[in-house]
């Protein structure tokens, strides 16, 4: 009973996103931009890391260069795609970091109660309680700044609001009566999770995922900006536009950093879009 | 990082205006302008070595000599100076007119007091390796006893320093060059606890030409000229530092908020810009600075032949004519066209067909991707590590960079764990200056201690006359370019420019911390 | 009593502070190169030299023994002392908190001047045009990273039309004046705030909505108020209990939004003390600025739930 009810909602739901059209739109935009980024590199022949010797930053279609060259004379284009690989990457793995993190952390939090629940809950609360940039800053200066630190620190970094989703799903479907009833019967807390707590927490933690994936976007952009993220040669769209710092390049040679820039809204803005409609069409209510 | 606007908003006037008010009403003072891309640390007279701190010290502090742009010295608080004959004690005649800005009168003893507190084992000096030349002290400039540094004072104006060993003047003076003389009255009665607070030294006072007179930190400090200082009244009133980001010093010069810039220059890619000011005069000066590629020899393949090969597929007048547009030199070795030991024919010549070919002999594994430790903060440093890998790739050898902060670096290189790294080095007019880098724990190449470069620097080093020198730093330079521990790439010029109502202004000499600001004339 | 309510608010707030500062300290510990390799660009440095140094930074004890006495001092008032320099930390950041403090107070008061008024005209007529055009106008302001509307805005309004100064916080040629600050502030603030009024817009809208659906709107408005006059004087009430909640947890990301600001703009607040702090290992700064910050966000959760508590009186003291 509980199953048909559960696949109509989602189905439902589906349907309601469907007719949100700037979430279909950042779905497709999305869609579109990751197999740009996956799959154009077999198409093409792309190359981010050799430099052109006779073409240093170089404007748009000089040398055979779409989009020019940068400063020590890469292609603008290739380290796009490349630097899109890296970031939706980033965005990607750090929420699946953190959603390994969160969600169990949150579960044992509402299940077994007592000292882990205050360990958890106060865990989380020193999490939020600081700028988390600053945090990831420290956390990967000291691993050393690379694709992967930066992504699984991000993530360590944003498991905290998962774990309160889940923890407070837990504690309120364990309210429920029909859990009483279930408990009663002796099913397991295993089967409880999966097929209530889980079930119920999906919207949010979905909801909450697409965020925090254009969150991570973000922050790794604004870290490599800095210098503090990825690292040249290794193309990140954050490290492309770090190179505006100087004047001259600012200024006159647009073409290195405006495309990675608006690279970065399009990805973000698409995926808040998408972020949501689902949002609206999981939880009509809010939306009036 | 930051930008700056070049102008300011000209509908309301701006600071143009806003500027011309406030020098008129401080009744036509003179007052200049200038720039240094970071801000000062501790303002300790001996502490970390670095250029800003100098900078300040500069104006504030005199010390006996001063090193000029081609080698040689001015006196400050010394007017003569005399070697003896073993060439194991020098004598310095101190001026008799200097007076500190307390008003108290300079004397032999200030020398004495200044030199005993920085050879206090108690007292936190980290550059006080400047002393290790004088007797009664150790190698790092710590006195071996109490009070045991040999500088004793001859009346009020003599100062007699005794070397350890017979030594070559100009080693000595270059060093003593970097050693500030503070007031005996000042210090006297302090503990050491006191000596290391950063509150003693915060608003300096010495017998310099700039009287400390407000500052704040990290952004500015403003200084009044000293009217009777020892050689001539500052044509400048009032003098202000300020800390302004290299990107922003071409926009300051521009519109006149600054006058120069005393340290870094302008940067390489803002050079051709400036040249075009009607207002600014700019001049490219050779300096010391060079960039050098760190080989790992404690890799059993970093064999000499390898080395060789690898120094032979760096095509360094790409770098100069690309990367730095011409402005600087490529150097084979340590020393550079500025000094007089230079060996021109010590060139390594860029033929990566050859290295190829030697690399192949040497047996040289070719599958292998060497790492390569680049720091960041020098744009034109990464660049040319790209480059470089690039010529590498040519001949066969594959890389890896990977970059972190300079620290990072340090520590990797120093591991020993990477193959290539690539650091730069003020360099000074001593020849012998990268010793340190050949022997002893800044020996990043990873030869043994012994290794013949290093020995035959250390003998040059220890000649006393100058025709005993040239022809053994000649012989150094051809064993550095046969056994090639690392690659010298280049120098940089120093780019350096400053407003034309400037008058008597030396750049040649800024590469050597002396600025001589107190005789610049001002329009 | 309330008093109690928020005395517990700060008792659990202390636990946090401690868990902040313990992280920071060991992370910040583990980096690779320690403080001493800034004295590594010399290589003249004897390795007595260097030993020396190491004892007199505390950087011969293990880590645990240097976090205890680094905590010990700070209980006496004392930050420490910077490893560049050996200037007081407090010193230090007393002179640069003024900085970021202006312009996160003024990135609030500019946030909400702005979204305010928006998420009221958007509420007021749902799914209208204005409605629409300013959910997606938000949506994009959330979407632009901090420093590409920073670079954008220099470009514009700096470079091209040179109406405003783009970096430090005052003119270069000495006069400091209240005039020069604001024209130096104007663009830090705004790209500060750039994301956070389209998050606010949106948080302001819905709140509204949520609060304009309740009942007792609907009674007021079948009662004949005029629309505006419900907005306003019910509506506007209560919905800004939850902004309130809101503008409190903006600021741990303020902070994290100024880190960068600062950094483009060279200004010199907290946020670029902290990347210059990191880059040079100086663990006494670094620490110093990180017990600011919590201090201060865990002040602002407080005031906040005073505030929540003032205007709420459905808060029961659990």
């Amino acid at each position: 009973m509980e199953k048909e009810v559960r696949s109509s909602y989602f189905k439902e739901s589906f349907a309601r996103l469907k007719t949100h059209k700037l979430a279909m739109a950042g779905l497709i935009v999305l869609s579109a931009e990751i197999l740009i980024v996956v799959f154009l590199p077999f198409i093409l022949p792309l190359d981010p890391y050799s430099t052109d010797m006779g073409a240093f930053s170089s404007g748009i279609g000089v040398g055979g260069h779409i989009l020019g060259t940068d400063t020590i004379g890469r292609d603008i284009f290739s380290r796009l795609v490349f630097g899109g690989r890296v970031s939706l990457f980033v965005g990607f793995f750090s929420t699946a970091v953190s959603l390994l993190i969160g969600v169990p952390l949150g579960l044992i939090a509402g299940f077994v109660r007592g000292a882990a629940e205050a360990v958890i809950m106060q865990i989380t609360d020193i999490f939020m309680s600081f700028p988390a940039i600053i945090l990831i800053m420290v956390a990967v200066a000291i691993v050393g700044p690379s694709v992967w630190s930066v992504s699984i620190i991000i993530g360590l970094l944003g498991w905290t609001q998962f774990a309160r989703i889940v923890y407070s799903k837990v504690l309120s479907v364990s309210q429920m009566d029909y859990i009483e009833s279930a408990k009663a019967i002796g099913t397991g807390r295993l089967s409880i999770i999966m097929k209530y707590i889980l079930p119920n927490s999906a919207a949010p933690i979905l909801i909450t995922s697409t965020y925090s994936i254009a969150n991570a976007i973000l922050t790794e952009s604004a870290m490599s900006f800095l210098g503090m993220g990825v690292q040249p040669p290794a193309a990140s769209w954050g490290n492309m536009v770090y190179e505006a710092q100087s004047i001259a390049i600012l200024s006159t040679k647009p073409w290195i950093w405006v495309p990675a820039g608006m690279a970065i809204v399009i990805a973000v803005l698409s995926i808040n879009f998408l972020g949501d409609g689902m949002r609206d069409a999981l939880d009509p209510k809010v939306n009036i | 990082m930051g930008l700056s606007a070049a102008m300011l908003c000209t509908a309301c006037g701006g600071s143009a205006a806003e500027k011309s008010s406030s020098t008129a009403s401080e009744s036509q003072d003179k007052t200049v302008t200038v720039a240094m891309p970071s801000a000062w640390g501790d303002l300790f007279p001996m502490g970390e070595a670095s250029y800003y701190d100098n900078i300040i010290f500069n104006q504030v502090y005199d010390p006996l000599v001063l090193q000029n742009g081609d080698g040689s010295f001015t006196g400050m608080l010394a007017d003569s100076w005399k070697m003896n004959d073993k060439s194991d004690e020098i004598t310095f005649e101190l001026n008799k007119d200097a007076k500190w800005q307390d008003g108290e009168d300079f004397t032999a003893a200030d020398v004495v007091a200044s030199m005993q507190m920085y050879s206090d084992p108690d007292v936190t000096a980290a550059s006080r390796y400047r002393l290790e030349y004088i007797d009664g002290c150790d190698d790092s400039g710590v006195e071996t006893g109490d009070n045991t540094i040999a500088v004793k004072a001859n009346g009020d104006d003599e100062v007699v320093i005794k070397l350890k060993q017979p030594t070559y003047v100009d080693t000595v003076l270059a060093d003593l060059a970097n050693v500030c003389i503070v007031a005996q009255h000042k210090i006297k009665d302090l503990t050491a606890e006191q000596i290391n607070s950063a509150e003693t030294w915060a608003k300096p006072m010495g017998t310099g030409a700039f009287v400390y007179s407000d500052a704040v930190d990290g952004e500015r400090m403003e200084f009044t000229a000293n009217k009777s200082y020892y050689k001539g009244t500052p044509d400048i009133d009032k003098l202000v530092v300020r800390v302004v980001e290299s990107d922003n010093m071409l926009s300051g010069l521009m519109n006149g908020e600054i006058d120069t810039v005393l340290y870094g220059g302008i940067p390489l890619d803002d050079w051709s810009m400036a040249k075009q000011q009607s207002n600014l005069t700019c001049q490219s000066l050779p300096s010391t600075n060079y960039q050098m590629l760190i080989i790992n020899s404690s890799k059993s393949y970093m064999t000499q032949e390898v080395r060789q090969a690898i120094n032979m597929a760096i095509d360094r007048d790409a770098l100069v004519n690309n990367l730095l547009q011409g402005e600087g030199e490529t150097i084979s070795t340590p020393i550079s066209s500025l000094s007089s030991y230079y060996d021109k024919d010590a060139k390594i010549e860029y033929n990566p067909d050859k290295a190829k070919t030697m690399l192949e002999e040497a047996g040289f594994p070719f599958d292998l991707t060497l790492t390569f430790s680049v720091p960041t903060g020098n744009n034109v440093r990464i660049k040319a590590a790209t480059m470089i890998a690039e010529n590498l790739k040519a001949v066969g050898i594959q890389t890896e960079i990977q970059q972190a902060d300079f620290s990072t670096v340090m520590s990797t290189l120093k591991s020993g764990t990477e193959d290539l790294g690539i650091v730069g080095s003020g360099g000074t007019m001593n020849p012998a200056e990268s010793l340190e880098m050949l022997t002893g724990t800044f020996n990043l190449s990873k030869l043994p201690d012994d290794n013949e470069p290093a020995q035959i620097l250390k003998k040059a080093n220890s000649a006393l006359t100058d025709q005993e020198r040239q022809p053994l730093f000649k012989q150094f330079q051809e064993k550095m370019i046969e056994v090639d521990p690392y690659a010298y790439l280049f120098t940089t010029n120093s780019l350096v420019a400053y407003n034309n109502r400037l008058g008597n202004v030396k750049p040649e000499n800024f590469g050597t911390f002396n600025w001589q600001i107190y005789s610049w004339t001002v329009k | 009593m309330k008093s109690k309510y928020f005395m517990k608010r700060i008792v659990i707030a202390v636990p946090t502070f401690f868990g902040i500062t313990i992280l920071v300290y060991f992370l910040a510990s583990l980096a690779p190169g320690s403080p001493l390799d800034a004295f590594m660009k010399d290589p003249r440095i004897t390795a007595d030299e260097l030993a020396r140094l190491k004892i007199s930074l505390g950087l011969d004890k293990p880590v645990y023994v240097q976090y205890w006495n680094w905590l010990r001092n700070l209980l006496h008032g004392n930050l420490g002392y910077s490893f560049s320099g050996q200037r007081p930390v407090f010193n230090i950041i007393k002179e640069r908190i003024g900085a970021t403090a202006l312009l996160a107070a003024s990135s609030i008061v500019l946030s909400l001047v702005i979204s305010v008024p928006l998420g009221v005209l958007a509420a007021s007529k749902p799914k209208s045009k204005r409605d629409y055009g300013s959910s997606i106008l938000s949506m994009l302001m959330m979407a632009t990273p901090n420093f590409f509307i920073g670079l954008i805005l220099i470009y514009f309004v700096s470079v091209k039309m040179k109406l405003l100064p783009s970096s430090g916080m005052y003119d270069a040629n000495g006069t400091k004046n209240v005039f020069m600050l604001l024209r130096h502030m104007i663009l830090p603030c705004l790209v500060l705030s750039f994301q956070q009024i389209g998050n606010w817009v949106r948080h302001m809208r819905s709140g509204l909505l949520e609060v304009l659906t309740e009942d007792y709107i609907r009674t007021a408005r079948a009662k004949g108020l005029s629309k505006w006059k419900v907005i306003w004087k019910h509506g506007f009430k209560n919905a800004f209990i939850p902004v309130l909640t809101v503008i409190g947890m903006s600021v741990p990301t303020l902070i994290g939004g100024a880190v960068v600001t600062e950094q483009l703009f060279g200004w010199q607040g907290l946020g670029s003390l902290m990347i210059s702090a990191i880059n040079a290992r100086d663990y006494p700064v670094i620490m110093g600025t990180t017990v600011v910050i919590s201090v201060i966000i865990l002040l602002v959760n407080i005031l906040t739930d005073i505030a929540y508590g003032c205007l709420d009186p459905r808060i029961t003291y659990k």
